[in-house]
């Protein structure tokens, strides 16, 4: 899938989304923002039920949306996902999952019995044992497994799933997002997820891209868009992070870690430090724990920067947060020094 | 923490985008709005025909208002229908009270039975009173040996605003219930709290909470009371409805009738217009602070004088008729008077009852799709306040206007589909109400999945949306199948010549006082209304 400028209006007011992004064959991309960024919108104009007002969208080369050209949903060959799933509640699990094979879709290719099909498909999906139940039967996580055969049976272009994990209770959400994966990855689905939740994203994806106010910002792996954020809302968005506004001086900015070379030209820029980035270091910034979180698989720890017998502070009373793993003893309110384990993210505006 | 406000965020989007998806943003199909805009047309058309005939005629139109009968009518009609709200007031909060807040023995009982009498049609009721309590009625034939040969009269004023009320005091019930069963019962432990009496928290802390309540009813009656035409004719009340019959079809005065028509439809859209104000008032009040179930009330020895209480009601308005009735069945089928030409009747009362649930259930659709997912669509609103049309006029009024469009146009006069088209008029708002609630649990998502999946709309539409809303849309043909067998005044007016339902034949046996001949399709209507009373659920729905 390609899109290119693919832009939607909505009034003066209101925002306006512009979509340029590529889906490789094979991969799952997850599209990542906050709510109201205009994920879904974006979805929406790729399956085709709402139609963009310029730009150009090529699903494996055939271009499906441009300068007065609409193809219509039904002949996109887009499988969906929905967030209230969308099942025919009058219709059995095997019914559902038949549904886009019955009519001779798209893609159907001769000589490819529909009975095999549906039963590979539920097999895929860990579905056979419950084919002729009517779907309110099912478990949220059993309906969502229809909801991800019925996309997946008519091998679509292109899978879209919209916020799928969002009617599951949290439980449950994890086990779900590796089952999705390795089905879509077992049908051997091309598909793009959408989902606000940035640990969904990052864990299930093959690449992400995140979106802030109706644009793309950054395209990566999970681990390049989480270590190397493109742009402060990016940073900002994706992970914990102690982000502090700060005036550069002579091509340097002074963190209470140390100093760091600054971008030339500007006076002031971001320094985003993720808390994890942080360790106890003998010698390092001198500050007192405020407050301790402890989670078991690790601890984060409110540090205040503050004055010590030994060592002044360069930064008293500014605040940081530090994920320690969590073996390290510490005493809550008692003193700590910090140092950096990697330079610090910088941004500018 | 991080956990916590990531469930958090995918909550308040689940809500939001629920929120956004369940109306489509776009503009609804041509085919759609074209069909919901002839319906409403349909709707509007003949009260809007009977208003430009009076604007043609102002004179006539406003001598006919002003001649001497006609002030003191329309005073005594809506006279009429305020004692009426009163005397179903004066009956339902009573027995609201009684079986929603207190210990009151067979209360599940009481409250399903004291409901059932909105299932009696206002001229079965009628019939009943004049046939038992009338000159030469059961009682005074009852009496005759003691030398009893006049009892007082019951006919006029009176008497029909005390049968309307017997049967269109449920209406109040009804609403009245479930405010009185929610009431905060903070406020009235305050009450008590700060010293005051029953009484005085009563009537400082309680019933202005029912405020919003009593209007709805009383407002819900006093319109049944207006559009009555039965009742008030059977007991010989000269109503704004019996004139405009009368006018009608004894004198043919087809410009004096329209008027008054006209006027009726004035005083019934005032009291709507009453109505639609409280209720937005209603939802103001309609915050519930919690506080829990308010605390059931122990009668202690007065219980049994309270459930006799309850049991005259329930004689009086049920007991009565049906052994009326039931004693008249007996004595027709003695007389074998009964059954005769009743076959004929009963497929007359089928046919107009399937044809116009059809035909209602059509409009309907339209209407309730716009309703139901076009809610931006700027004609949506426009287009489904006329469909309510039928909600707040008269069936008389929407009866005579189709009555003179018939006739000004000729071929449709007597014909039945003139008949129908005021039933669906009528009807329309109780399709309506069914066909857009399926409609609304179907969410276009579902159809969104279908076109996906390769359907062209019309099959995505027909395959999900179709299936899914057909048992809403069938349970609204079912009521309106119901409440067309019923119907009097727009069969009277508008059937062609020898077509007779069950509801005119009762009126028409028992106008001639043929009791006998009236009894059985009576009781086949009573119990044909008490099956949609049965559906709504009060059987099952009780503390």
């Amino acid at each position: 899938m390609e899109a290119s400028g693919l832009r939607r209006t909505f009034g003066p007011d209101a925002g306006v989304l512009d979509l340029s992004l590529a889906v490789r064959a094979g991969e799952l991309m997850t599209l990542l923002g906050p709510s109201g960024c205009g994920k879904t919108t974006a979805l929406r104009l790729v399956a085709g039920f709402e139609q963009a007002s310029a730009g150009e969208l090529t699903l494996w080369g055939e271009r499906v949306a441009g300068p007065e050209l609409h193809v219509p949903p039904e002949r996109r060959g887009v499988g969906m996902v929905f967030q209230d799933y969308a099942l025919f509640p009058h219709l059995s699990v095997a019914h559902n999952v038949a549904y886009g094979l019955a009519g001779g879709g798209l893609r159907r290719r001769p000589g490819t019995d529909r009975e095999a099909r549906v039963a590979e498909v539920l097999e895929l999906t860990g579905l056979a044992g419950v084919a002729g139940r009517g779907v309110h039967e099912l478990s949220g996580g059993g309906q969502q497994r229809v909801a991800l055969a019925r996309a997946v049976a008519p091998r679509p272009r292109l899978l879209l799933l919209d916020e799928p994990f969002s009617s599951l209770d949290l439980a449950l959400r994890g086990q779900m997002r590796a089952e999705l994966r390795a089905i879509v990855k077992r049908a051997g689905a091309t598909a793009l997820l959408v989902t606000h939740d940035q640990e969904e994203a990052l864990s299930i994806a093959d690449r992400v891209a995140f979106m802030w106010q109706g644009r793309i910002e950054q395209v990566g792996t999970p681990d390049e868009v989480y270590s190397h954020p493109a742009t402060l809302p990016a940073a900002r968005f994706i992970g914990d992070a102690n982000i502090y506004d700060l005036p550069v001086e002579h091509g340097l900015v002074a963190t209470p870690f140390g100093e760091h070379e600054a971008p030339a030209g500007r006076s002031r820029c971001y320094v985003v430090l993720r808390p994890e980035d942080l360790q106890v270091q003998a010698g390092g910034t001198p500050g007192r724990v405020i407050e301790r979180e402890y989670y078991g698989h690790d601890q984060v720890l409110h540090v205040e920067l503050a004055q010590t017998a030994e060592s002044p502070s360069p930064a008293p009373g500014v605040r940081v947060r530090v994920r320690l793993g969590p073996h390290e003893r510490i005493t809550p309110t008692g003193p700590i020094a910090l140092g950096l384990r990697r330079n610090p993210l910088l941004f500018w505006e | 923490m991080a956990v916590r406000t990531a469930s958090a965020g995918a909550l308040t989007t689940a809500i939001a985008g629920a929120g956004s998806r369940a109306w489509h943003r776009g503009w609804p199909p041509l085919a759609i709005v074209a069909a919901a805009a002839v319906v409403a047309v349909l709707c509007t058309l003949p009260p809007a025909h009977l208003a430009w005939r009076a604007a043609q005629d102002p004179g006539t139109a406003w001598s006919t208002l002003a001649a001497s009968p006609v002030p003191p009518l329309a005073a005594r009609t809506v006279a009429y229908a305020l004692v009426t709200t009163a005397i179903a007031t004066a009956i339902a909060l009573p027995v609201a009270w009684l079986t929603t807040r207190t210990d009151l023995p067979l209360r599940r009982l009481m409250t399903v039975l004291a409901a059932l009498p909105l299932a009696i049609p206002s001229y079965v009721a009628a019939l009943v009173a004049v046939s038992a309590l009338g000159p030469r009625g059961l009682l005074q034939q009852a009496l005759e040996p003691w030398g009893v040969e006049r009892l007082p009269s019951i006919y006029g004023f009176w008497g029909a605003a005390a049968v309307v009320a017997l049967v269109s005091y449920p209406l109040m019930l009804l609403t009245l219930r479930p405010a009185i069963a929610n009431l905060d019962p903070r406020l009235e432990e305050l009450s008590r709290g700060f010293g005051y009496g029953r009484w005085t928290t009563l009537r400082r802390a309680v019933l202005p909470q029912l405020r919003p309540a009593l209007l709805s009813g009383g407002l819900l009656v006093a319109l049944y009371a207006l559009a009555d035409f039965g009742a008030v004719s059977l007991m010989r009340f000269d109503s704004l409805t019996r004139a405009i019959f009368v006018r009608y079809t004894s004198g043919f005065d087809v410009t004096g009738a329209s008027t008054l028509a006209l006027l009726l439809m004035v005083i019934a859209l005032a009291v709507v217009a009453l109505e639609v104000s409280t209720r937005g008032a209603r939802r103001h009040h309609a915050a519930r602070g919690g506080g829990g179930a308010p605390p059931t009330i122990s009668l202690g020895r007065w219980r049994w004088t309270a459930l006799g209480g309850v049991a005259l009601l329930v004689a009086v308005a049920l007991v009565l008729p049906a052994t009326v009735l039931g004693y008249w069945l007996v004595r027709g089928l003695a007389g074998g008077e009964a059954i005769a030409g009743l076959g004929e009747t009963v497929t007359d009362t089928l046919l107009a009852g399937t044809l116009a649930a059809l035909a209602t259930a059509a409009a309907a659709f339209p209407v309730a799709l716009l309703a139901a997912r076009y809610r931006r669509f700027l004609l949506t609103r426009p287009i489904e306040v006329a469909a309510y049309a039928g909600y707040a006029l008269p069936g008389l009024t929407v009866a005579l206007s189709l009555a003179v469009v018939a006739v000004h146009l000729g071929f449709l006069y007597q014909s039945i589909l003139v008949l129908i088209t005021a039933y669906v008029l009528l009807f329309l708002p109780q399709a309506l109400g069914a066909t857009r609630v399926a409609l609304i649990a179907v969410r276009p998502s579902m159809e969104e999945a279908a076109r996906s999946l390769g359907r062209r709309p019309w099959r995505a539409f027909a395959e999900v949306t179709l299936p899914l809303t057909g048992r809403g849309v069938a349970a609204g043909a079912a009521l309106v199948f119901l409440t067309t067998v019923k119907e009097l005044p727009a069969t009277l007016l508008l059937a062609p010549t020898g077509f007779e339902t069950l509801a005119t034949r009762v009126w028409s046996a028992s106008s001639e006082a043929f009791f006998a001949r009236a009894a059985l399709p009576a009781l086949l209507l009573i119990a044909l209304s008490i099956l949609p009373i049965a559906a709504t659920g009060l059987w099952r729905r009780d503390a």
